[in-house]
């Protein structure tokens, strides 16, 4: 069985992300990239899932040079190749644009039987791409995994929903989502780390994926980002120091606001 | 008149003893000699350099018994046991050799007035020591000490060797009194007894109790391998072949090599013991001071280091053999038997928990009277869970992946490292080129906001003492000391080349000493980074405190009239030996009144959060900083002191837990020196 897992390289979660206003995007340079946690998820599924079958994982993802950090976490932890799509001409991709170059990936591929994306992706979390990378690939798409099984001909997930989670199942190829709480990924094993050095990322640029500007990039994005702003910053709350007529003040204050 | 002077039968005396010796010594040789093949399995380590050195620490733990006699009751006990063996060592050989040649005497002692006196003096002193440890072992039955079979049959062979001498001595001399001499004070006594029995009685239990002696001489010989007393073979090889390395210094191995060439980079199996670390196992003579120094036994884990090495023991001995021939055989792969699956080293023998247990706090090593080291060993069977297996904890792996992403455990922003410094007036190398002191803040101090408050008042010392000091700021990561503790050796390499390469362009602007709040950044710059090419000269801060107050550079005035007791880290106590140091500037203060707590110094007890230990959660047993603070409360001081933040975390937390934190408040050394410094 072969899997293909796409996943984003994101900032690392220590670094306090920024708004560059003119751009009306994230800033993504010179902050240390990391492989996202829901990609690691994803990953760790496909990984389990092809430890249990047999078979390999293959790593797909599209992003800016600094990705190759997160690609070498996926590599270490046991993805056996991957594939980065690397062009100036994917910077500013909606996501149509991001699933097109991603779907001309994995049709590259010389076969898959099973893609396997997070469900939103930790940054930006439209929870989109997925199901349009099915859409163009014209697999099911099976999403909000909480579990999933695979037998030769099918896969099977338990799809969490609000109240419990839903029994489905489709036939082989087709794209599963995973949701966040699925399982607890890997610590890369050492030789894994060492292993990954020696693995040739591929480059994909967008001409090798027969893409043009009416595809991906800026110039092909439907969705416009009109402005970008901080969230209004709540007030300063008030501290109430009791001295004995804590309670009173509370309640008074929470019958002003007319809460109670 | 020896007893071998008659024949038995038709065999002459001389030839039974022949025999007794050649069966005695020869099953005693041919089980050391697989012993020392098995030993021969373990991989290499280079234990014969500073011979000058070695031999002096040897003279002084195994000749004056030195170890062994930090406590009283059992170091008496042994000692008078050892040293009696020492000296009845000849005698014993003396009288095999009259057994065979009647006129046999040892060169320059035998039969000397002195000598005779000496011999019959220990055999009643080796008796009053295995009395005592008789007495320990029945009555007193401290937990860490168990009441083995093998244990009663060392001390009744003792006691049987020296009763039999002792009646070969009286009715010897009772039935020939030109045989004996009046400085054998008890034999002669002994003898005087026995006289009224009459010559052919004397002399038949003459020669009865000689032959006793000497079976039991033989007999215990044979025994000696299949037993914890080998370790009178091996203790005076193991105490000279001791480890010389710095105490705070794990073992280096090239990560990328080794996995290059597939390689083992953790211990997992007995061929990645070294030869040192079998020796190890067979030396221990189970006599429980590291278990009763441990703070995991003590409260109640897995962890005990005395099993940890008989396990390791037991292992060896059991799977080693196998190994061996298989080796002979071209045969390297190292499976123990066939059939059913053998027991793994790292995991069934030694169990994950045991090693998480470790807080590597040295007490254990420290304590061991025959040189046995259990860190080293430890740590690196953790290397093979971390570096080969990755079965740990997530509480570990979120630290690994921390310390890997931003270069320190919280996963804190690497900017925001020198924050606090900005408050303070702190400048970094940068800003300040004509430093000649860089103060390493280390993890804690630059992002803990207890340890930041002590970081400000070292500054603030240091600016008031005129020290032209500056720090790394963002330049500085985490030493690496948790990761390598932790048995991520590649991750704690990864970070230390970093910092050695700064430290060592520091040094090149102009850096003459490093100096550090944390004992455990203490110890990993001075200890471990000469491995990776950077040596450095590095100071605790209660170290340049205290010279500061000795040069009057800063002067303690106001008085803090209070009982305080002061906790030794380990990292700075037993890694480093700085016990006076922080007490001095404590006592600087005045007004202040020093409570030692006990155990204190050399054996103060770990607050439990060595060893990455700060990192973990604590699953098993009780909570070892409460049992710290409970030893503090003990002494009734109204403050505790330490020179450490991970002590710092653990004793705050103690306290809270605990609901003292209000009436006993945890300060460090350098808080309490600057609240008094005018
Ligand atoms: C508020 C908002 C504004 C936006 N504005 C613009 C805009 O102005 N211009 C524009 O061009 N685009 C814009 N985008 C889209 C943006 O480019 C997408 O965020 C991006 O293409 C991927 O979206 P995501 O991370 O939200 O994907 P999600 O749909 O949340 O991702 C889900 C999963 O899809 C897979 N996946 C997604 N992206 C990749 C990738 N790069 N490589 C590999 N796998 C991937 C991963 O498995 C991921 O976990 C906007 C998005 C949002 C939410
Ligand atoms: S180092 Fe400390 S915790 Fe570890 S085994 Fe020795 S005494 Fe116990
Ligand atoms: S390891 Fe050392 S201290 Fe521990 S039981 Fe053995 S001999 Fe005693």
């Amino acid at each position: 069985m072969h899997v293909v897992v796409c996943g984003k390289v994101i900032p690392d979660s220590s670094v306090t992300l920024e708004i560059d206003p003119d751009a009306k995007r994230m800033r993504r340079t010179d902050v240390p990239h990391e492989l996202d946690p829901a990609a690691a998820s994803a990953l760790e599924e496909a990984l389990r899932l092809t430890e249990q079958h047999g078979g390999s994982v293959t790593f797909v993802t599209m992003g800016i040079p600094d990705a190759s950090v997160g690609i070498r976490r996926a590599l270490a932890m046991g993805a056996s190749a991957a594939v980065h799509l690397l062009d100036d001409a994917f910077a500013g991709s909606d996501t149509l644009g991001t699933a097109k170059a991603l779907a001309a990936a994995i049709r590259q591929q010389p076969r898959f039987d099973l893609v396997v994306c997070a469900t939103e992706s930790s940054d930006s979390y439209s929870g989109i791409v997925p199901v349009q990378v099915a859409t163009l690939l014209g697999v099911p798409a099976l999403t909000f995994a909480k579990q999933v099984f695979v037998d030769g001909e099918t896969v099977t997930i338990h799809r969490q929903s609000e109240e419990g989670y839903a029994v489905v199942t489709a036939a082989l190829p087709a794209l599963v989502t995973t949701t966040s709480g699925i399982n607890e990924p890997r610590y890369p094993q050492l030789k894994g780390i060492m292993a990954a050095r020696k693995i040739e990322i591929q480059q994909r640029s967008a001409a090798d994926l027969s893409l043009g500007p009416d595809d991906v990039g800026d110039s092909a994005a439907r969705e416009r980002v009109l402005s970008v702003g901080a969230p209004p910053s709540r007030g300063a709350g008030r501290l109430i120091h009791d001295e004995g007529d804590g309670g009173r003040e509370i309640a008074d204050f929470l019958a002003q606001a007319g809460v109670i | 008149m020896p007893a071998t002077q008659i024949s038995y039968g038709f065999i002459p005396g001389q030839l039974v003893l022949l025999v007794a010796i050649a069966v005695g010594a020869g099953l005693f040789l041919r089980d050391a000699l697989s012993l020392y093949r098995l030993m021969r399995v373990g991989g290499p380590a280079h234990r014969t350099d500073r011979p000058l050195e070695r031999t002096r620490g040897w003279i002084l733990n195994v000749l004056g018994q030195g170890r062994l006699l930090t406590r009283p009751y059992p170091g008496i006990m042994h000692a008078l046991i050892f040293w009696g063996f020492v000296v009845i060592t000849f005698s014993t050989v003396e009288q095999l050799g009259r057994g065979l040649w009647a006129d046999f005497r040892l060169p320059v002692i035998g039969g000397s007035a002195p000598f005779l006196f000496a011999v019959d003096a220990f055999q009643l002193f080796v008796l009053v020591g295995v009395a005592m440890a008789f007495y320990r072992r029945i009555r007193v039955r401290p937990w860490y000490l168990n009441l083995t079979g093998d244990a009663i049959l060392i001390l009744s062979l003792i006691s049987t060797l020296m009763v039999t001498a002792f009646l070969t001595e009286g009715f010897g001399i009772a039935a020939f009194p030109e045989s004996g001499s009046q400085w054998q004070v008890f034999g002669t006594a002994l003898a005087n007894a026995l006289a009224p029995l009459g010559f052919d009685v004397n002399r038949a239990g003459h020669v009865v109790s000689w032959w006793a002696h000497i079976l039991t001489v033989l007999g215990f010989l044979a025994y000696l391998p299949h037993s914890k007393h080998l370790h009178i073979v091996t203790a005076p090889f193991n105490a000279w072949l001791r480890n010389l390395a710095p105490k705070g210094q794990l073992p280096y191995i090239n990560v990328e090599e080794a996995l290059e060439q597939e390689k083992p980079v953790g211990v997992s199996e007995i061929p990645h013991l070294s030869w040192k670390d079998i020796l190890d196992t067979y030396t221990c003579t189970e006599c429980g001071r590291c278990t009763s120094e441990c703070p995991a036994s003590i409260t109640d884990k897995p962890l005990s280091p005395k099993d940890l090495i008989l396990d390791l023991r037991r292992h060896v001995l059991a799977h080693g053999p196998a190994l061996r021939f298989g080796q002979a055989n071209g045969d390297a792969d190292g499976a123990a038997g066939s059939g059913e699956r053998a027991q793994r080293m790292v995991g069934d023998v030694i169990t994950d928990d045991v090693l998480w247990d470790c807080t590597t706090c040295r007490a254990c090593v420290d304590a061991c009277p025959v040189f046995i080291d259990h860190v080293s060993k430890i740590v690196q069977m953790r290397r093979h869970l971390v570096m080969e297996e990755s079965r740990i904890g997530k509480d570990l792996q979120t630290l690994f992946e921390n310390l890997d992403a931003t270069g320190n455990p919280w996963r804190l922003p690497r900017a925001r490292r020198a924050d606090w410094a900005s408050a303070v007036g702190v400048p970094t190398l940068e800003e300040a080129p004509g430093a000649d002191v860089l103060y390493w803040v280390g993890c804690f101090g630059a992002y803990d906001d207890r340890a930041k408050k002590v970081a400000g008042a070292f500054a603030r010392l240091l600016q008031r003492a005129g020290v032209r000091f500056a720090i790394l700021g963002p330049a500085e990561t985490c030493t690496g000391d948790p990761a390598r503790r932790a048995g991520n050796e590649y991750l704690y390499q990864t970070l230390a080349q970093q910092n050695v390469e700064t430290l060592n362009a520091a040094k090149e602007a102009g850096i003459k000493t490093i100096v550090t709040a944390c004992p455990h950044c203490f110890n990993t710059i001075s200890d471990e980074y000469p491995q990776l090419g950077g040596s450095f000269r590095v100071m605790h801060h209660t170290q340049l405190l205290d010279a500061l107050v000795r040069e009057g550079r800063l002067r303690p005035e106001a008085a803090r009239e209070e009982a305080i007791a002061y906790h030794d880290p380990c990292y700075l106590g037993r890694y480093h030996s700085t016990y006076d140091e922080p007490r001095h500037v404590l006592a600087s203060v005045p007004g202040v009144e020093l409570r030692e707590i006990h155990p204190c110094r050399e054996k103060a007890m770990c607050c439990g959060a060595g060893g990455a230990h700060a990192f973990m959660e604590e699953k098993r047993g009780r909570r070892i900083n409460h049992v710290r603070l409970e030893q503090a409360m003990a002494v009734g001081p109204q403050r505790i002191a330490t020179a450490c933040p991970y002590c710092m975390m653990m004793f705050e937390d103690a306290t809270s837990t605990k609901g003292v934190a209000e009436q006993l408040p945890v300060q460090d050394v350098a808080e309490l020196l600057e609240a008094s410094v005018r």
